[in-house]
Formats: C-alpha cells, structure tokens, sequence
C-alpha cells in the first residue's frame, strides 16, 4: 500500500504575518498508512486545522513556511486541485451551503471531478441518484434527496456535508471536527463509518475534540501544543492524566468498561 | 423514499427539465421579439408580421422599418438583456451572494464614468461610436478589479463579500456624482447626450452594422465561457476552500468568470449606458421557479433577461404616445425592477433565509 502513502517531511507552519506569527508546527515528520484512523487533538488554537489544511493540501497563505507533504511522490502543496481530489476527501469546519441547493445536489458535489467538466455533465443520472442515496443512507438521510440543504438542522447538514466526502470515493479523508454539531446517535454513526473505512484500506485523519471517541476509533493520535506535535502513538499510550492535564490544563478520570476507555471531566468543584 | 419534494424539480430528469425550461424561455422571448417587432411609431399588425414571414412581399417602408429600425433593436435589446443577467448570476454565484450585481458592484457605475468622461473630454479622438464603447469596456474592467483588489486588502487577504458590496455602492455613489459634475461642465446640448446614454437606451440609429456585430460576438463569446464554468460555480457555493478541496480550481474559476461577466458587462454599457435591475430580478426569480444549478440557471437568466429586456424596450417605445417622447428603457427596467425585485425578495426570505449580509 506504499503508493497510498502520505509522508511529511520537515512541515513547519505558522499563522499570522509579522511580529504576531505563530508557529504551529517545527519541522515535523512523519508517514501516513492507509488502514490508520489518525487522531489530531489539542487545545484551541494550538494549530491543528493548520496541520490538517497543509495535509491536504488546502493549506491558505503563508501557513506552509517550509517541509513538505508528499503523496504518490508529488506534493500536495504544488498539485493541481484536481489531482487532490482524486485520492483525498478535505472537510473543513463549519461548512455552510449558499443558495438552495438540494441535498441530492450537494452530496453529488462530492463527485465532481468524476462529473465531466463543463456542460451537460447530466449522464448517467439514474446511477448517480441510486449511489446519491445509497450515501444518504449511511448517513441516515435516506429519502432527504430533494430537501433544501440550507434550510435544514446544523448537525443534518453536517451529515450531508459526511454523504459528500462518502461520495468522494477518496482513499484519505481529512476531516475537521466531523462530529460537531451531531447528536449521540450520529456521534457513533460516523465514528463507525470511519472506522469502516479504515478497515476497507482507506485512511482517515481528524480533528477530534471528544477523547473518548479518540480512545474507541483512533489507531493513532497526534497531539498538537506549543507548536510542535508532543505526543505520537497509540491513543492508550499517548492520552495519559499526565499528558491531558499538561496540554489541556484539564483535569480527567479515565473509566475502564468491557475493554474500553472513557475520559470524563473530573467532578466540577461544589459551587456553594 | 416520499421526502417532501420541491415543486417542479424531481419528477424529470436533468436534461429533460433543462430542454423543457429552456424552450419556455425560448418562447418567452420570441413573444417579446415579435412584440418589439410590431409595436413602436408606426404600428405593424402580429397578421401583417406573419405574412411577411411567410414571404409575403414587404412594402418600401415596411422593409425600411423593419430591417433598420427594429429588427436591429430588438437583436440589440436581446444581447444586452442577456449579457446582463448572465453578469449578474455570474457576480452572484462567485461572490455567493444573490445581492451581487453588476450595477451594484461598480461595474456599470465605472463603465459609465469612463464613457462619460470620454463624451465629455476627448470624444473623436477614436469616433464617437467606437472610442465610447471601449472607454466603458475599460471603465468595467478598471473598477471590477480595482474593487476586487480593495475588498481584498481590507480583509487582509482574504476577501469579504460585505465589504465589496459597500465599496460597491460607496464607488457607484462616487462615480454619478462625478458624471453629474462633468454634466455641469460640458455645453447644454452635450449634457442632453450624456442624460439619455446613462439613462440607458437601446436607441441603434447611427450605429454601424460591425459594430453590432462586435458586440454580438463579445456577449455571445463571454456566455459560452460562463457556460463551461457552470458545473465549478455550483461547487463554489459550499465556499472557496471546500470548492478547491472537491477539485475546483478556484482562482482560475474567478478569474475567467469576472473577466468574462465584466467583458459582457463593458460591451453592454458602452452601448446603452445604465440599465439595471436586469442582473437582479431574472437571476431572482428564476432561482425560486427552477432552483440554483447553473447549468440551466445561467442560459435560462440569458434567455429571460433577454426577454425581459425586450419586452421593457416595447413599453418604453409604446410610450411615445402618452409621453411624445421615447423612455430610455433603464427607467423602464428600474420602474419594474424595483418593486419586482421587492417581491420576489420576500418571497425569497419567506421560504428560507437569504444568506445576504454575513
């Protein structure tokens, strides 16, 4: 699976220009596998949208200042759009859909490469509306096709922004806090679909603010402080009190069940 | 599988919708052009048209009317009407906002000043005609970019939407009273000229068939451009990074979409001076019959604006009689525009929220 590699190679980010520049990210490496669902956690701030923007390639000015990312030998900062989107699926934070499109409409935006470009590109309908709800039903959608995306809930749209990566058939999805905005029930549901989809040889990284869900799904975790990535492994491993309260300044308890790993706050203080 | 469904956008497929919907706009505008046909200072009966076109012999002054007076106007009417709202979905679409217009954005104002002064300055350096149309085609482009740029510095390299829209109307604010103020200072008979052209008139008397036929082929030009960028300014509606993430390359896409809806734009002006609302009601009111997709939302805004830009030169001729004077077909736009454009705005905000200011 070698040539579905991601390798990063010296990264060094920053945000901001001038005297404010912050660097995120200190000449950093490291390599990607397909099979692996990748955990990026840190404090607000502390950069890891800017690591997942340069590691798909969408990075915005002036956020790369030196390294690289390389994927099938070319890098993603210098490659086309479209060559991107043949092999990666991005989700930024917060995506919001201007005009009425429908939901059928946006999920297929997820195709658009595949689509022709240009005119028509009307083909092959009735096979694009069955996949359309076939990704709909991962979702739990089904049957939404014709609904005006806008005018839906904050945590629908952000599953239909999920059947749009699924639509994307990309080996690697990028994801920036897919779960925000999505009740228990969706919470699980994509958590399984990523899962999934690392077991299918694909690979997924994520930003991820809910350590519980790091601890169940991710075979790897990054965590982001202080501008460099301070831990890199497996969660179990990398995720300890020590660790969580040096880089949250957070106080938490971990609760062992049936082989799994929850991390709840510590009780809050008796307010009177 | 029974979502509630959207009226009208289901039961067919794409390209059936797209065939259907296109030739109701087709007929829309031959409506119009057969009206722009017959009516006008002398009138000419639907029956008596029909003969013609059956090859019924044409007496000297139908002919003369016909193929010099409104044959060539209400071509001319047709190219502007639909340089003007495929501009204006154009605008809208790459700024993501359904407030976007030419006029608004400057673009008009700026084609306008630069015509102005060219009138009022330096006219018969290049011929009247001529030197007009490209010191408005230079005007366009000079303010879309010169906006652009400055929406853009204000945001610190990143370009709000809002920003450019107040610099819009701020510009266009600036730019009338600077033609105000040549008009104060040019003779009597000039400022006359100058009143008409920025009212906008279709008038084509004096205007040689090349010229026609450039613009003609700069508008038709800049559509099928803008047709090719149809599927990638659908994409662009889930914002620029998300666009560039599904595989649309987006700088390219801005690029060749304000060049074109400006090309299209410059060409229009130079010609009839301000025309608004065009770029705003059809684009509008389209997108609550047929929905957002450009593919068929932008030749279908061609073909609307088209007739609706007909249609508002046979009131504004049909006029005379009320008047004894000919409207320019701007005030006619703005006078059914305006209120229209209120209309379909509410019905707009009714069914869901336009994401206007953010």
């Amino acid at each position: 699976m070698s040539e579905q590699r991601l390798e990063v190679k010296g990264l060094t980010l920053g945000v901001g220009r001038g005297e404010e520049r912050q660097v995120v990210l200190d000449g950093w490496s490291a390599r990607f596998e397909p099979g692996e669902v990748v955990g990026i956690v840190g404090r607000n701030g502390a950069g890891k949208s800017t690591l997942l923007r340069a590691l798909a390639g969408a990075s915005r000015r002036g956020e790369v200042s030196a390294g690289e990312v390389v994927f099938g030998g070319e890098q993603v900062s210098t490659s086309r759009a479209r060559a991107l989107a043949a092999w990666r699926a991005y989700l930024g934070q917060r995506e919001v859909v201007e005009f009425d499109y429908s939901v059928a409409e946006v999920v297929a935006m997820g195709e658009h490469t595949r689509g022709g470009a240009g005119l028509g590109g009307w083909g092959g309908e009735r096979e694009q509306r069955a996949r359309i709800g076939r990704y709909l039903e991962r979702v739990g959608l089904a049957g939404h096709e014709e609904r005006v995306v806008s005018s839906l809930s904050g945590g629908e749209q952000q599953r239909v922004m999920l059947a749009r990566v699924l639509a994307t058939q990309s080996v690697w999805w990028m994801l920036d806090e897919p779960l925000v905005g999505l009740d228990m029930r969706y919470q699980g549901e994509v958590c399984a679909l990523l899962a999934e989809h690392a077991s299918s040889q694909g690979g997924v990284i994520w930003v991820c603010h809910d350590l519980s869900w790091v601890m169940e799904v991710c075979s790897r975790v990054l965590v982001c402080d202080g501008g460099s990535v301070v831990g890199d492994g497996a969660p179990r491993e990398v995720l300890t009190g020590e660790v969580i309260r040096e880089v949250f300044g957070a106080e938490v308890e971990f609760l062992e069940q049936e082989g799994r790993r929850y991390v709840v706050h510590q009780r809050l203080p008796r307010s009177s | 599988m029974s979502a509630p469904q959207r009226v009208g956008r289901t039961v067919r497929s794409g390209r059936e919708r797209f065939v259907l919907w296109m030739l109701a706009g087709l007929c829309l505008e031959l409506v119009a052009a057969i009206a722009g046909l017959c009516v006008g200072s002398t009138g000419l009966g639907v029956g008596r048209l029909f003969e013609l076109m059956m090859g019924a012999e044409p007496t000297a002054s139908e002919s003369m009317i016909l193929w010099f007076a409104r044959l060539p106007r209400v071509w001319f009417a047709a190219i502007v009407g639909s340089a003007l709202a495929s501009a204006g979905v154009m605008f809208q679409a790459l700024l993501r906002n359904p407030l976007a217009d030419p006029y608004i954005l400057g673009v008009s104002g700026g084609g306008a000043l630069f015509a102005t002064l060219y009138l009022a300055l330096g006219a018969g350096v290049l011929g009247s005609a001529f030197g007009v149309s490209v010191a408005a085609l230079c005007g366009a482009g000079v303010s879309v970019i010169g906006l652009l740029f400055a929406a853009r510095w204000m945001g610190q390299g990143r370009m709000s939407v809002y920003v450019l829209l107040l610099l819009g109307v701020v510009f266009n604010a600036f730019a009338s009273s600077v033609i105000t103020l040549l008009k104060a200072v040019v003779s009597a008979q000039k400022a006359q000229e100058l009143l008409f052209y920025l009212m906008g008139t279709l008038s084509v008397e004096g205007s040689s068939v090349e010229l026609m036929v450039f613009v003609s082929v700069a508008v038709l030009l800049s559509l099928v451009v803008m047709m090719f960028l149809s599927r990638d300014l659908n994409v662009l509606a889930l914002g620029d990074e998300a666009a560039h993430a599904l595989g649309v390359e987006v700088d390219r896409v801005r690029l060749l979409g304000v060049m074109s809806a400006s090309v299209a734009v410059g060409v229009a002006v130079a010609y009839t001076g301000l025309i608004g609302f065009v770029g705003l009601v059809v684009p509008h009111g389209l997108r609550l019959l047929v929905g957002p997709d450009h593919r068929l939302l932008l030749p279908l805004s061609a073909l609307c604006g088209a007739a609706f830009l007909t249609a508002s030169d046979v009131a504004a001729r049909a006029s005379f009689d009320w008047f004894s004077m000919t409207l320019p077909v701007g005030v006619v736009t703005s006078l059914v525009g305006a209120p229209l454009f209120v209309l379909v705005l509410q019905r707009s905000m009714r069914s869901r929220r336009v994401g206007g200011m953010r």
